[in-house]
């Protein structure tokens, strides 16, 4: 075991050569004996004022140093317990941080947070949290159950499971205590409640369990061509070829099954057909429904409606 | 001057070996005036540590190369070794741990290559750090499109890019081939867009990468561009329109992306009316005909109108 350097001066100096000794005898019980024997300055050990010394250095590792040293009163020794990130690990996520910048948390954390002194002006992935995420990060660490408002004003009691981002919006993934199915919760569906949290949690510690589910991918692709429960319909669908990479890329499932020229035909199963009706009608006239009949006679009858043709 | 405490002297040093660590060379003389300390004062402080590292040099403590050093009054980190940080036992706050979650998994998700990077199953290990931390895995959430990386491979690291000849979609589903100088790639919202200047009319322009069909060898060199930090958001007021609908509550779920709900108002019928902000021509008449049949558009006039206009255009390709 080393010993201490015998320069000391400053107690900031004195402080980060007691971390720093602390830290070199990791995994190895110190006594008062052990320090005493390598600091003279803690050396007195009948005197309050030494000990009271050493109490004050040990509480301002902690607090500015983030170092935390323990007392086991039980064997009168005191260890220093783990760092959080080996050098590497905290290095590979400051070059994460100078890579994606994630907005909408945490902005006013200290400098001295990993990543939160970091000039990330040349940060080529911009990610932007809802604020409402900051109120559900406890009840989900805690596994509490929260309650907010939803939508219209249903009062809504979950067990917070996740929160992901599906398309461009954010969702958490919770089970509704009301029915017992594991849903969607889009955040911004969420209501605000002027002057309170929108989000409040409730109960104990805990409470519940999250279920595995290791398909984090995809879990929250909410694309209702996954997870829609209509009977399975096949559509083919007419489109430049050009339009068929863009359609292909944006609908799940779907395949250019036959081209000519510059045109396409493309299939997909339909598993939910309002949704699927809807994306066709985002490409306007770009695109023509060819089968199945049904689908293709509700897309009809939906734009006789609003067209007011009889 | 009150002499100022150990804890002050020691948030300071660990806040200056941060900026030192994560942003480059620290002038000490702006840090003692931005902590109002006396330059004399401050550098004692940072000496204590920088000289303490020297110290342990000797092998009392460690051994590894110094990280920090003081040069012409400035903090310097030399090298990329051992600091004080690494002896940190705290996890970060949960709100600091969230951040650097989804960066780390946003990170690896695009640069995944473990034969070409030595802080590979560092950052693996970091996430599971973070996962417990957290208590939940945060999914990655920029997907990367298909041209993404021939996009990227334009743009040159030594000073010359190739210029590039795209095919490109725009948001009317109108085609059109463009030469094309590309500056850099960024991502926002989801969406990965490719800063470039447009050769046609001389304008830069930020193109969405996955509206990009084909790209190929534009023929020549040019001097690569900076890369300027990337928007918060685009700025599309000007494209905004806003109309106001009557619809059942479950609707809105299914409003197309890009469109904001504004007012919302809950009705008796149980229906809700809802102002709601669309930007670009295209999307509003998606928005239009995309709330469905049983939504009813009761204002401005002008949408109603549109609404039933553009319904009859594309029921006529049906009809025919």
């Amino acid at each position: 075991m080393p010993n201490a350097p015998d320069e000391r001066g400053s107690a900031l100096e004195r402080t980060l050569i007691l971390a720093a000794w602390f830290a070199s005898r990791r995994g190895s019980p110190t006594t008062l004996h052990d320090i005493t024997d390598n600091f003279p300055e803690y050396a007195d050990s009948d005197s309050e004022a030494s000990r009271r010394m050493l109490r004050r250095d040990l509480q301002l590792i902690e607090d500015d140093l983030q170092i935390e040293i323990e007392w086991d009163n039980a064997n009168s020794i005191y260890t220093v317990k783990p760092p959080v990130f080996t050098r590497d690990e905290r290095a590979s996520l400051l070059r994460a941080m100078g890579t994606v910048r994630v907005d909408g948390i945490a902005e006013d954390a200290d400098e001295t947070e990993i990543g939160h002194a970091r000039d990330q002006s040349a940060a080529q992935i911009a990610v932007r949290l809802p604020l409402i995420v900051s109120e559900l990060n406890a009840p989900i660490r805690d596994r509490q159950m929260v309650e907010f408002w939803y939508k219209k004003g249903e009062r809504r009691r979950v067990e917070p499971h996740r929160i992901g981002r599906g398309g461009v919006a954010w969702y958490l993934l919770a089970r509704d205590k009301k029915d017992g199915a594991i849903k969607h919760f889009r955040l911004d569906r969420i209501l605000e409640v002027p002057g309170a949290p929108a989000i409040v949690a409730v109960g104990e510690l805990g409470a519940f369990e999250v279920p595995d589910n290791r398909d984090l991918a995809g879990e929250f692709d909410v694309d209702p061509n996954e997870w829609g429960r209509d009977t399975p319909l096949e559509a083919e669908v007419a489109m430049s070829r050009d339009l068929a990479t863009i359609f292909c890329s944006t609908v799940v499932g779907a395949r250019i099954s036959s081209e000519q020229g510059g045109n396409a035909i493309v299939s997909v199963t339909v598993r939910h057909y309002a949704a699927f009706l809807n994306r066709i009608l985002s490409f306007g006239s770009n695109v023509r429904l060819e089968n199945p009949p049904e689908l293709v006679e509700m897309l009809i009858s939906s734009l006789k409606q609003m067209s007011g043709a009889k | 001057m009150a002499r100022d405490s150990v804890s002050k002297q020691a948030r300071v040093v660990m806040t200056l070996l941060a900026r030192a660590e994560e942003s480059g060379d620290v002038e000490l003389e702006a840090a003692a005036a931005e902590f109002d300390v006396k330059i004399n004062a401050l550098t004692k402080w940072v000496e204590d540590f920088v000289y303490l590292e020297r110290r342990l040099l000797t092998g009392e403590l460690f051994s590894p190369p110094v990280t920090f050093v003081i040069e012409d009054g400035s903090l310097i980190r030399h090298g990329n070794n051992r600091s004080i940080r690494d002896l940190v036992t705290k996890p970060p706050p949960i709100e600091v741990a969230v951040g650097l979650l989804i960066a780390a998994t946003q990170y690896i998700t695009m640069y995944d290559d473990p034969d070409q990077d030595g802080l590979h199953y560092p950052l693996i290990s970091a996430i599971n750090i973070l996962r417990k931390i957290v208590g939940q895995e945060y999914p990655a959430t920029a997907k990367a499109p298909e041209l993404l990386a021939d996009v990227e491979e334009s743009i040159g690291t030594r000073g010359r890019s190739r210029a590039q000849i795209i095919r490109y979609m725009k948001d009317d589903f109108s085609v059109s081939e463009r030469t094309v100088e590309i500056h850099q790639t960024y991502s926002i919202g989801g969406y990965w867009y490719a800063k470039l200047l447009d050769c046609g009319d001389g304008n830069e322009k930020s193109f969405r990468i996955d509206r990009i069909l084909e790209i190929s060898d534009g023929g020549y060199y040019f001097p690569t561009a900076p890369t300027g930090e990337i928007p918060d958001s685009f700025d599309l007021s000007e494209l905004a329109n806003r109309v106001t609908v009557r619809t059942d509550d479950e609707a809105l779920d299914a409003l197309p992306n890009g469109v904001e709900i504004d007012k919302q108002t809950t009705l008796g019928d149980g229906r809700v009316e809802v102002e709601l902000i669309v930007y670009g021509e295209s999307r509003l008449d998606h928005l239009l005909l995309a709330i469905g049949p049983n939504a009813e558009v009761v204002g401005p006039p002008e949408m109603i109108e549109r609404r039933a206009a553009h319904a009859a255009s594309l029921l006529s390709t049906y009809l025919t």
